[in-house]
C-alpha cells in the first residue's frame, strides 16, 4: 500500500497538533486542562498511527490514555493545594532543571531517531493487526506473556489487598474512619 | 458506502434511537402518563429547554464546559460509525471497529469528568469524581467482554463478527459476556441503577448547573450513547442485521429497540448502587467473571 | 408566528418543572403535589420554571429563598401555597386551597410565562462575585508562588489528614437549607475531601417555622383517638419511605408509596406489604442500604422511635398507654440498626399502624405530656427527637461518603419544624 497525499497531510497535521497540545500543557493554568491537553497530544499521536494504517495500535493508545489522564488529573488535584483544581495555578516550575532535561531528552531521542537503523519489515498480510498479533505471540511471545502474567498477578494482588478484608477491614465499611493517630500512621 | 452516507446513517440512527429511548423511558418513569403524551414528551421537553437561557456559575471553565457538552454526542457517533446497520457492506466497516468503539466509549469518561468539573460547583464535581471511580472499575471488564466476541469470529471488524453469527448468536455462546456487557454499558452511559454521577443524592450531580440548550444537548448525548451501546450489544451478541424474512436494517432496529427498552426498564426499576459497593462489584465480581468469559470463549474457539 | 412563539406553543402545555421550598406544615402536601398531573418536582432550581413557596417561613429564610429564585434559568415565576403575608420574596400568584388548586395555579402561571403574557421575574439579588476577584491575568494565576496567591480573595483550603493518613485539601461547602436530599430547612457546613465528608456542622435552625399543630402535637395536651394517631403515623412513614425511595433513584416506587399514603384506610395492611415486596425486588437492600449508617454503640439513640427500635431497643411509649394495651400493642423491632433496618422498621410500623387503627374502635391515648410520634418520643418542655438527631449528626456523619451521608440524614427523619431555637448543637 502506498500512502496517498492525504496521508502525508493528515500525519503532518496530527503531528503538529501533538506538538502544539504538548506545549499547551505548560501554558495553561489548571491541572485538569494540563492533564487533558496531554491527552489531546496522545490522541493526536494515536490518530497518526491510525492514518499510518496501524489502526489497532492507534486506537488502543487513545483507549488507554483517556483513563490514564483522568487518573493523573485526579491524583494531581488530590495531592496539590487545590481542591478540584478550581484555583488557578501555574504549571511550570524548576525552570533550569526542566529546560536542561527537556533539551537533553530531545537531543537523545532525535539522535536515536536519525541514527538508528530500523529493520525493513514490510507487512506480510493485508491487515496490520494480524501482523501485530503474530509478532506479539510469535517471536516476542515470551516477553509479552511474562509481562501479561505479571500484570495479571499485580491486578489480582491489588484487588486482594483492597477488597473485603483489606487494610481497613470489610470493604463494605468503605469510608469508615479507622482509629489512626494523626501524623504517626499508627493505630491508637 | 460513501463517507457522507455513513454520516447520514449515523445521524438518523442516533436521533431516531434517542427519540425511542426517551419515549420508552418516559413510559417507564414515575409519571405513568399515557402513550400519546409520552410520544410528544421529547418534543415538549426540548421546546421548553430551547426557551431556557444557558445559565452560568461563578467562574466556570467555559470552553471546557462547551467542549464536554459537544464531546458526548460526538463520541456516541464515533462509536456508532463502526457498526453496520443493514448488511455487511452497509455502514463503516472498519477493520479494527471493535477497538474504535471501545476507545470512544472509554473517552466518555473524559467528557463526563470535564462536564462535572467545569461548572466550578460542588455537586457536579463530586459527580465527575464518582464517574471516574465507576469507569475505572468497569473499563476492563467492559473492554474484555466486547473484545471476547472477536475470538470466535477471528476479526475485530464488527461486520465480520455479525456474519460469523449466522449459525448461532454469541448470546448463546457467551451468555456471561452479554450480561456483563449490559451492566457495564448502563454504567458507562451513567444510567440507572448506576447513575452515580447524576444521582438524586447529588440533586442531579453533573447536571445540577446545566440548563437550556446545554442540558438538552447533554440529555441527547446520553440518549445517543445508550443507542450506540445498544447497537453494539445487538451486533455482537444478538446477530445484528441477521434474521429471517424482514430486511436487515429492520432486524437491527428491532433488536436495538429491545435492548433500549430493557435498559430503560432496569434503570427505572432498580435502586441506585452505592459508589463503594459499585467499585467493589466492578473489581471483585465483574472483572473475574469477564476473565472467565475470555478463557471459556478462547477454549471453545480452540 | 415567530420561531420563539412556535417553540413556546409546543412547550406551554408540557410538564411543569417546579422547585419546592417547603415551609412549616406543608411537607405532606408536597407529597400529594408530586402525584398531580403535569407537575414535576425537580431537585435543582436550575431546571425549574416555577418556584413554589409552601407553608410558613421565617425572615431568616429570605436570603436563601432569593438565592434559589435567582438560580432558576427563566422563564420563571414564583407561586405561593398557604404562604402567609408578608412573604420572604415577592410572589407572582398564590393559592390557599388543596392540591388541585395549587396545581391549577402552577400550570396556569407556567403557561402564561412561557407564552410571554406575564414577564419572567427579574433577579432579586445583584449578580456579583461573593468575594472580589483578585487574580492576575485572564484566569488569575500569576502573582507569587505556584498558585498565584489568593485569586478568589479566599484563603487556600486547609490541609487535613484523610482516613489513609494522607495530607489532602478539605473543601468547605455549605449545603442546604433547600437541598433536595435533606429535610427542608436543614443546612450544614461540610468539609469535603473528594466525596467524603470529614466533618459536618449544622448551621441554621430558624428557617422553617412550625405549621399548625398536627394530631401528635395535640396529643401532648389532650387524649386523641388512636385511630387518628395511627393513620397519621402510617401516612408519615409511607411519605418517609417515598423520600427514601426518591433518594435511592426508584421514583416509580416513591410515587407508589405516595399514592398509598394518600388513599390509605384503616386495615390496609396488604397494600403496604405489597409495596415492601416491590421494594425488595428493586434491590434497595443489597445495592444501597445494607450496612449503611450503623451507629457506634456510644451514640445515644434512645427516644428516637423507629431509629432506636430498628437497633433492637424495644422502646415505645405506646406500651404504657391503656388504650394501646387494650388492643394488644407490641412494639416491632429490627436488629441490625443500619439504614435498611430503619426502612423495614418504618414499613413494619406503617402496616402495624393501619392494623391498630382498624382495631382501635373509639379508644384514645396520650394527653399526659408524652407522645410516641413517628419520629420518636416528644415530651413537653424537653428536646424533641429532631434536636437529638441534630446533636449527633457530626458524630455519625464524619467519614462517610456523600451518598451515605444523605441516606443517613434521611433515615433519621429530622423534622426541622420541631427543632428548638436554642438547640446548643446549632
Amino acid at each position: 500500500m502506498n500512502p496517498g497525499p492525504l496521508s502525508y497531510v493528515l500525519v503532518s497535521a496530527f503531528g503538529i497538533g501533538a506538538v502544539v497540545s504538548g506545549w499547551l500543557v505548560f501554558r495553561t493554568d489548571s491541572m485538569l486542562r494540563a492533564a487533558y491537553w496531554l491527552m489531546v497530544s496522545f490522541v493526536s499521536v494515536g490518530a497518526m498511527l491510525v492514518v499510518l494504517d496501524a489502526q489497532f495500535l492507534g486506537l488502543i493508545l487513545i483507549l488507554m490514555m483517556s483513563g490514564e489522564m483522568t487518573i493523573m488529573a485526579i491524583f494531581m488535584i488530590m495531592f496539590m493545594m487545590n481542591p478540584a483544581g478550581l484555583n488557578p495555578m501555574t504549571m511550570v516550575h524548576q525552570h533550569r532543571t526542566s529546560i536542561i532535561a527537556g533539551v537533553g531528552s530531545f537531543l537523545v531521542l532525535a539522535w536515536v531517531g536519525v541514527m538508528a537503523e530500523f529493520p525493513n519489515l514490510p507487512a506480510t498480510t493485508a491487515d496490520p493487526t494480524v501482523d501485530l498479533g503474530e509478532e506479539l505471540l510469535g517471536r516476542s511471545m515470551l516477553i509479552f506473556e511474562s509481562a501479561g502474567v505479571a500484570l495479571l498477578a499485580v491486578m489480582i494482588g491489588a484487588i486482594a489487598l483492597v477488597a473485603k478484608q483489606g487494610r481497613f477491614g470489610d470493604a463494605y465499611d468503605g469510608s469508615q474512619e479507622p482509629d489512626i493517630e494523626v501524623g504517626t500512621g499508627s493505630r491508637t | 458506502m460513501t463517507a457522507l452516507g455513513i454520516l447520514a446513517q449515523v445521524a438518523v440512527t442516533l436521533v431516531g434511537g434517542a427519540y425511542v429511548f426517551t419515549v420508552a423511558d418516559r413510559l417507564m418513569s414515575a409519571s405513568g402518563t399515557g402513550v400519546r403524551s409520552a410520544l410528544v414528551y421529547p418534543v415538549r421537553r426540548l421546546s421548553f429547554l430551547l426557551l431556557q437561557p444557558v445559565t452560568t456559575t461563578e467562574r466556570p471553565d467555559f470552553s471546557a464546559w462547551i467542549l464536554a457538552t459537544a464531546l458526548l454526542p460526538a463520541l456516541a457517533a464515533v462509536g456508532a460509525v463502526a457498526i453496520p446497520i443493514a448488511g455487511p457492506s452497509a455502514g463503516g466497516d472498519i477493520s479494527a471497529g471493535l477497538v474504535l468503539f471501545g476507545a470512544a466509549m472509554l473517552v466518555v469518561l473524559v467528557a463526563v469528568f470535564i462536564f462535572g468539573w467545569a461548572p466550578n460547583s460542588v455537586f457536579p464535581m463530586i459527580g465527575g469524581y464518582r464517574f471516574a471511580a465507576v469507569v475505572l472499575s468497569i473499563g476492563i471488564p467492559f473492554s474484555l467482554v466486547v473484545l471476547t466476541t472477536a475470538i470466535p469470529a477471528e476479526s475485530l471488524s464488527v461486520g465480520v463478527i455479525v456474519e460469523s453469527q449466522s449459525n448461532l448468536w454469541y448470546l448463546v455462546v457467551q451468555p456471561l459476556g452479554f450480561v456483563i456487557y449490559l451492566i457495564t454499558a448502563a454504567a458507562i452511559a451513567f444510567w440507572g441503577p448506576f447513575d452515580l454521577p447524576e444521582g438524586a443524592d447529588l440533586a442531579g450531580g453533573i447536571v445540577v448547573e446545566a440548563s437550556g440548550v446545554r442540558l438538552a444537548m447533554w440529555r441527547f448525548g446520553r440518549a445517543a450513547l445508550m443507542v450506540t451501546l445498544s447497537l453494539m450489544g445487538q451486533a455482537v451478541f444478538l446477530g445484528g442485521y441477521l434474521g429471517p424474512v424482514l430486511p436487515g436494517w429492520l432486524w437491527t432496529v428491532i433488536k436495538t429497540a429491545i435492548l433500549l427498552v430493557l435498559l430503560a426498564l432496569t434503570g427505572r426499576t432498580l435502586a441506585r448502587m452505592r459508589v463503594q459497593r459499585f467499585v467493589w462489584f466492578g473489581w471483585v465480581v465483574l472483572l473475574p467473571l469477564a476473565l472467565v468469559d475470555v478463557f471459556v470463549s478462547g477454549w471453545l474457539a480452540l | 408566528m415567530g420561531l420563539r412563539a412556535r417553540i413556546a406553543h409546543l412547550a406551554k402545555t408540557g410538564e411543569v418543572p417546579v422547585f419546592a421550598v417547603v415551609g412549616g406544615g406543608y411537607r405532606s402536601a408536597i407529597h400529594r403535589l408530586r402525584l398531580a398531573e403535569g407537575i414535576h418536582i425537580v431537585a435543582t432550581p436550575r431546571h425549574a420554571a416555577v418556584l413554589l413557596i409552601a407553608g410558613t417561613l421565617t425572615e431568616a429564610a429570605a436570603e436563601s429563598v432569593a438565592r434559589v429564585h435567582d438560580q432558576m434559568a427563566g422563564p420563571r415565576v414564583t407561586v405561593g401555597w398557604g404562604h402567609p403575608e408578608p412573604t420572604v420574596v415577592p410572589i407572582g400568584a398564590r393559592a390557599t386551597g388543596d392540591v388541585s388548586d395549587i396545581a391549577t395555579v402552577v400550570r396556569r402561571q407556567f403557561h402564561d410565562v412561557v407564552i410571554g403574557t406575564i414577564p419572567s421575574e427579574p433577579p432579586l439579588l445583584p449578580d456579583v462575585d461573593p468575594v472580589e476577584w483578585r487574580g492576575v491575568g485572564p484566569y488569575g494565576h500569576g502573582g507569587a508562588g505556584m498558585t498565584g496567591g489568593t485569586p478568589y480573595g479566599r484563603p487556600l483550603p486547609l490541609r487535613a489528614p484523610d482516613r489513609d493518613n494522607l495530607e489532602l485539601d478539605q473543601l468547605p461547602v455549605t449545603v442546604g437549607p433547600w437541598f433536595a436530599g435533606f429535610p427542608p430547612g436543614l443546612a450544614m457546613r461540610v468539609s469535603l475531601q473528594g466525596d467524603v465528608a470529614q466533618a459536618v456542622e449544622v448551621v441554621t435552625n430558624d428557617i422553617v417555622s412550625a405549621g399548625p399543630a398536627g394530631v401528635f402535637a395535640r396529643a401532648l395536651r389532650e387524649p386523641m383517638p388512636i385511630r387518628d394517631l395511627e393513620m397519621a403515623r402510617a401516612r408519615h412513614h409511607l411519605e418517609w419511605m417515598a423520600d427514601a425511595l426518591l433518594i435511592a433513584g426508584v421514583d416509580r416506587l416513591a410515587v407508589r408509596a405516595d399514592r398509598l399514603a394518600e388513599a390509605l384506610g384503616p386495615g390496609d395492611v396488604e397494600p403496604v406489604e405489597r409495596l415492601m415486596k416491590a421494594v425488595g425486588r428493586s434491590l434497595l437492600h443489597p445495592m444501597t442500604l445494607r450496612n449503611v449508617g450503623v451507629f457506634p454503640p456510644d451514640v445515644e439513640i434512645a427516644g428516637l422511635g423507629p431509629v432506636a427500635r430498628s437497633s433492637g431497643i424495644p422502646d415505645d411509649r405506646r406500651t404504657s398507654e391503656q388504650g394501646y394495651r387494650d388492643i394488644d400493642f407490641q412494639p416491632v423491632t429490627h436488629r441490625t440498626g443500619d439504614a435498611w433496618a430503619r426502612f423495614s422498621q418504618r414499613a413494619a410500623e406503617a402496616s402495624q399502624a393501619v392494623d391498630l387503627a382498624r382495631r382501635a374502635g373509639n379508644r384514645s391515648a396520650f394527653g399526659n405530656g408524652e407522645v410516641e410520634a413517628p419520629d420518636g418520643l416528644h415530651r413537653l418542655g424537653e428536646p424533641s427527637p429532631a434536636d437529638m438527631s441534630i446533636s449527633m449528626l457530626d458524630r455519625v456523619l464524619s467519614g462517610t461518603e456523600w451518598g451515605d451521608l444523605v441516606t443517613i440524614v434521611q433515615s433519621l427523619d429530622i423534622d426541622m419544624e420541631s427543632v428548638s431555637v436554642g438547640n446548643p448543637a446549632v
